[in-house]
């Protein structure tokens, strides 16, 4: 079923509902690329994802992941995606380690070990209510669900918006060492704060309702302006594709 | 042996449900120690905390659903690379186990005071049959209540809930009086009337059972977080 790489082709790809819409979109990401998908509030990057992630199968067109369109491999194809969420999932009456080991069951890849690496990595406490984290803590228990079965693909979505710097330097370092670069696991992430999309993407992926509007390497980029920052350059990007400007 | 994601499903629901159960069966406990305490511990006060302590569990596997939905618990369950199917497996079967406290309460008072009334001589026998048909038919009603809350917004559950009982009321007033089902009961003798509640029971434990397991795991395999992009 997923003999071949494991990578993530959008074609087509559009969501309409009664007051939202995606229009159709082309996107090739392959295996071992590290890719930022960057957009206005409302641009469609969490429906992109959650479809990618096969927790959405309202939407036209095709979404395939190793060759395999998605709806029609669920619930499967999830044990092949870690996904973390905009919003920390699961049952706020359990510990982190009950949260974990009741994830476990369903992953057969899944690594108790590295899981309590990680846990100790991001200094989360195992014995802590999952009800009780705080926005942060909840990130990096996602983070930790999402990677504990070193899935071949990993989405995350904004894992760093709301978190104080800290625990943002601490996340992202976490992220680079499980997945280095030129490795042969695909990471895609969304996020709002342009500074991150330096420390782990290799490429960046600007959508507009659903349209790509900039589709280029974090070298490309750079090379266009090489006195600014990048995340100057992907502000000038943003704001070149702001909706309210039209 | 019960496959990983079953059996860890399972002890989900198992825990979901004990501690409501275990926290209402407490309270109704006090409820009656004081009742006894202060010289008011008739038998009617026994049956009623009783019945209420046993039917408690019903109303917290049907009510661990609802908060699945309120709390968005549901989408975190919807999102396991499991199949509906097994969800509504695992959910049945605690559905079942958490019943079985009724059931046994059912089967005693039945023997103890529906078998004479009938005149029959077994009261073993008629209260393992009481206890057996409220486990089916508690169970079943339970699950098809439980697939319904997933399944449906509690608006449209109230709605249909009471045309039925509406449509009920006004089919029984149509159809016959309470006399006349007294009258054929009488003439019906013991016998019948058993093979009939035993048809009944299980016809309607197996469409209440099979309804809501198609509900529930329709509701798991088709849950889509669409709302999140309707609210932008």
């Amino acid at each position: 079923m997923f003999d071949g790489p494991m990578d993530i082709h959008l074609k087509e790809f559009s969501v309409r509902f009664p007051n939202f819409f995606l229009e159709p979109m082309d996107l090739h990401i392959r295996q071992g690329e590290r890719v930022a998908m960057i957009g206005a509030n409302g641009a469609g990057k969490s429906t992109t994802l959650k479809a990618i992630g096969g927790r959405s199968r309202e939407y036209d067109g095709r979404v395939e992941v190793g060759g395999a369109e998605v709806r029609f491999q669920l619930p499967e194809i999830r044990e092949k995606i870690g996904f973390l969420p905009e919003k920390a999932q699961g049952f706020g009456w359990m510990t982190v380690a009950e949260h974990l080991t009741f994830l476990s069951a369903f992953f057969p890849s899944w690594d108790h070990k590295y899981a309590q690496d990680l846990l100790r990595r991001l200094e989360l406490p195992s014995n802590s209510k999952v009800g009780t984290l705080s926005k942060g803590m909840g990130v990096k228990l996602s983070l930790v669900a999402a990677e504990a079965h070193r899935p071949p693909v990993l989405i995350l979505d904004e894992p760093t918006s709301a978190i104080d710097p800290l625990m943002r330097g601490q996340l992202l370092a976490v992220i680079n060492d499980c997945v280095p670069r030129g490795g042969e696991r695909l990471v895609l992430f969304s996020s709002h704060i342009l500074e991150d999309i330096e420390q782990i993407a290799d490429r960046v992926v600007l959508i507009r309702r659903g349209l790509l509007v900039e589709d280029a390497s974090v070298e490309e980029l750079r090379r266009r302006d090489p006195d600014s920052p990048l995340s100057r350059i992907l502000y000038e990007a943003l704001e070149s594709h702001d909706p309210s400007q039209d | 042996m019960i496959p990983p994601k079953t059996s860890s499903l399972l002890r989900l629901e198992i825990r979901r449900a004990a501690m409501p159960t275990l926290r209402s069966c407490g309270l109704m406990a006090v409820g009656l120690a004081i009742f006894v305490a202060i010289g008011k511990s008739t038998s009617e006060a026994v049956v009623f905390f009783l019945m209420v302590a046993t039917a408690v569990p019903a109303a917290a596997v049907v009510g661990a659903t609802l908060r699945d939905k309120l709390e968005g618990t549901m989408e975190f369950v919807a999102s396991l690379p499991v199949r509906g199917a097994t969800v509504a497996g695992a959910r049945f079967m605690a559905n079942f186990l958490f019943i079985l406290p009724m059931s046994v309460l059912a089967g005693v008072l039945m023997g103890q005071t529906g078998a004479p009334s009938l005149g029959l001589e077994d009261r073993l026998e008629w209260g393992l049959g009481a206890a057996l048909a409220a486990w089916l038919l508690g169970g079943s009603l339970v699950c098809l209540a439980t697939g319904a809350v997933a399944k449906y917004s509690p608006q449209r559950i109230a709605s249909v809930a009471t045309a039925m009982i509406f449509a009920t009321l006004v089919a029984g007033e149509v159809l016959s009086t309470p006399e006349d089902w007294a009258r054929w009961a009488l003439e019906a003798g013991p016998g019948r009337l058993v093979a009939l509640a035993i048809g009944a029971v299980l016809v309607v434990a197996v469409v209440a059972l099979g309804v809501g397991f198609l509900l529930l795991r329709s509701a798991y395999d088709n849950f889509d977080p669409k709302s999140d992009a309707i609210e932008r």
